[in-house]
């Protein structure tokens, strides 16, 4: 069990996510919190976005993790998105990123947060794994490869 | 006739043999030098080789030839940039730190041997300057990469404090020749003269250099010979003068490697070789001078006073004159212990025997074996104390091929090679999908033998060649995206610099409350790179690290003294 797997539901793992650009994705990312947390979409667009000017949330290797804080948020949530197409990100080596996993946490979020930080880039360090998030026929695949994997 | 043939293949197979047995110090991590310096004696006159050699004069002179070749290579790849975290204190290193070393150690060997101060201080003398080729070979050897702070520190100093020792040694055997008890007004002048005309001849002379190179139309074979001339010109006029020849040649080398002289590149290969050939043709020779079965006398006295000079005098100089600077203890100690003796105090050591000062055959026997010593001792053990100490930084990525295009001078373009690693981001891409920064553009990719145009290559493979145009101030960014990380686990990029990078104009009451860091009063309006600054001792350098409650900042990038970029480690990693 990895401590990634009980915060993300099902709808939020989305694969074939068309958006041209970081703005745009954050907007759908919004949208797709707003559904299953009940925040507002603007918020997390803030958050995110006011995180990303502190440097890129991206990783190299086509991956990105953009996280941030939400006040009225109950439970630290995360999502995955798949692209269809890369974007860029400002990543350190310059790659389009296509693989994002956000990480939303409330206010009052303790250690925790940063130990499930460490832990989904540790997680998507793995080339091999990469490799099988990127080639999932669909989001369930996508889902139970994130509920499967083990650091 | 006959006897100068026999000379010719003496002398080459030494070197022949000198050079196959440095392939073998890679694999039992035997230094370099000592190797060279055991090929020596093994061919000298206790050795199986019997040879006999015993001209100081000829030694003197190939060998104060051979150090000028080594610090003008020195010289040559000692970057500006560099000079910003490691000038003032490898400075005060070169002057102080070198006459701190001589008293302690010279006072301890009159007391020890029971000579006369005089005569004592000229053993600290000839000991008391750290040796630029022992010191670059280290830390230039395969696989160590040192925080810029550390190395900076050392190369400068190395590179610079010869002509204080030479100083030293001068001085002391004019007082000794004149039958005078202590220096007085006329050894401060000669400080200056030496220092001034070394500083004026080597700053005049470099420019002179970069103007010839960039104006004469020679044979491309031929400018790296040119510098070399120059070079060694600039080191005789200097000398004759009464100036510092070696500090004049070392800065022609600096001045003249930093400011972009045609064929660069080319000259800095050919001047790389140059050092090669003068450090073991020096050592060799070294060796071959030597009489170990002398040295024996001798012995305990000179172990003794080796190691005063290993465990006492650097370390206590070292911590004096770096007192105003700041460096963290673990630096401290690394610099105290690359305090690496070698060819200098032999040569140095070859002036009282040449001006026919009595018992000076006992600094040459003392200086040989503190040389011995150190060489031994701390020539071994300095790449694991890097390691245990946490000096080293992730290498930076280096293309694995380069070549100047002949108009970089006006167009900055140069062609870089990279063999794709398994862990590449690129593997899997095709060429043309790549994001290359700046201009670069993919000129061809070479896969089992075969060159293909990148659009035809199709995704690229781990093990295909990729050759690139790019501008030069580009190639640090391809290297992040192409070079094969050659890194040991501990200093894998990720493992080293945490997995996020956060601009050093990020504001710290944002940083704080994303992460929930616990900030001390009046931080809230700093930006990261003030507040790093503020808590890092001396010039920030990549590497330096702060931890603040549950993450750990370390400086990724410095940009002209400001922090740019910082990697943020969080709790998975720090254990």
């Amino acid at each position: 069990m990895n401590l990634i797997a009980p915060l993300i539901r099902p709808q939020n793992v989305v694969v074939d996510l068309d958006a041209a650009s970081k703005k745009r994705l954050f907007e759908l990312v919004g949208k797709l919190f707003e559904a299953s947390e009940g925040i507002s979409a603007s918020e997390v667009f803030d958050s995110l976005f006011s995180r990303e000017k502190l440097g890129s949330t991206a990783l190299g290797y086509g991956i990105a993790i953009p996280h941030g804080r939400i006040k009225g948020l109950k439970d630290t949530a995360c999502a995955c998105v798949r692209l269809k197409a890369p974007i860029d990100f400002d990543a350190p080596d310059n790659l389009p990123v296509d693989l994002v996993f956000v990480l939303l946490a409330p206010a009052t979020a303790t250690d925790l947060h940063l130990q499930i930080l460490g832990e989904l880039a540790q997680m998507l360090s793995d080339a091999a794994f990469r490799e099988k998030l990127r080639h999932a026929a669909d989001a369930t695949e996508l889902y139970k490869l994130i509920q499967a994997w083990t650091p | 006739m006959e006897l100068l043939n026999q000379f010719v293949l003496a002398g080459a197979a030494l070197l022949l043999v000198a050079i196959l047995a440095s392939a073998l110090s890679y694999r039992i991590g035997m230094p370099l030098l000592l190797v060279f310096l055991a090929v020596g004696m093994l061919a000298g006159e206790d050795g199986p080789g019997g040879i006999v050699f015993n001209d100081a004069g000829i030694a003197y002179t190939v060998g104060s030839v051979a150090l000028a070749v080594i610090l003008l290579d020195g010289g040559l790849n000692t970057r500006a940039e560099t000079f910003r975290v490691g000038l003032r204190p490898a400075f005060v290193l070169a002057t102080l730190g070198v006459l701190l070393t001589c008293l302690i150690t010279g006072l301890f060997a009159a007391w020890l041997l029971d000579l006369e101060p005089l005569m004592g201080l000229m053993i600290g003398a000839v000991v008391g300057s750290t040796d630029a080729a022992a010191v670059f070979a280290l830390l230039h050897a395969k696989g160590l990469t040192l925080k810029q702070r550390v190395s900076a520190t050392l190369e400068i100093e190395s590179g610079s404090n010869d002509p204080m020792a030479v100083f030293l040694t001068i001085a002391l055997l004019e007082l000794l020749l004149t039958g005078a008890k202590a220096p007085g007004w006329g050894s401060l002048l000669l400080f200056g003269q030496q220092m001034g005309l070394g500083l004026v001849a080597g700053v005049a002379g470099g420019r002179l250099l970069v103007w010839l190179v960039n104006h004469l139309p020679l044979e491309r074979g031929m400018y790296p010979m040119l510098v070399l001339a120059g070079g060694l010109a600039l080191y005789g006029v200097t000398t004759v003068a009464g100036g510092s020849g070696f500090l004049a040649i070392y800065l022609a080398g600096v001045v003249f490697g930093n400011r972009g002289a045609r064929e660069a590149a080319n000259i800095r290969q050919v001047h790389n070789g140059l050092a090669w050939l003068a450090q073991i043709g020096m050592f060799l020779m070294l060796g071959l001078l030597a009489t170990p079965s002398q040295l024996v006398a001798h012995a305990p006295a000179a172990l003794a006073i080796a190691l005063v000079l290993m465990f006492f005098a650097r370390p206590l100089a070292v911590w004096i004159c770096l007192l105003p600077f700041r460096f963290p203890w673990r630096e401290q100690v690394f610099i105290a212990w690359v305090g690496l003796r070698g060819a200098v105090p032999i040569i140095l050591s070859l002036f009282p025997l040449l001006a026919g000062v009595p018992q000076a055959t006992l600094v040459l026997e003392v200086a040989f074996f503190v040389v011995l010593i150190s060489l031994t001792v701390q020539g071994w053990s300095i790449p694991p104390l890097a390691r245990w100490l946490k000096l080293e930084v992730p290498p930076p990525p280096a293309p694995d091929e380069r070549l100047d295009l002949a108009t970089r001078m006006r167009s900055g373009h140069v062609l870089l090679g990279y063999r794709l690693g398994p862990d590449s981001a690129a593997v899997g891409r095709a060429a043309s999908e790549l994001r290359l920064p700046g201009g670069a553009r993919p000129v061809t990719v070479i896969r089992a033998g075969e060159a293909l145009a990148p659009e035809a290559a199709g995704p690229l493979h781990e093990g295909d060649w990729l050759y690139l145009l790019a501008r030069e101030a580009d190639s640090a960014a391809l290297g992040e995206l192409l070079a094969a990380t050659r890194a040991p686990p501990y200093l894998e990029k990720r493992q080293f610099y945490g997995d996020f990078v956060v601009l050093g104009e990020a504001r710290m009451g944002e940083l704080a409350g994303q992460y929930g860091l616990p900030l001390p009063p009046g931080a809230v309006q700093q930006t990261l790179a003030e507040f790093l600054a503020e808590r890092l001792p001396g010039q920030p350098v990549p590497g330096d690290r702060h931890r603040l409650g549950n993450v750990e900042f370390v400086v990724r990038e410095v940009k002209a003294g400001r922090i740019t970029r910082v990697g943020l480690r969080i709790p998975t990693h720090l254990h």
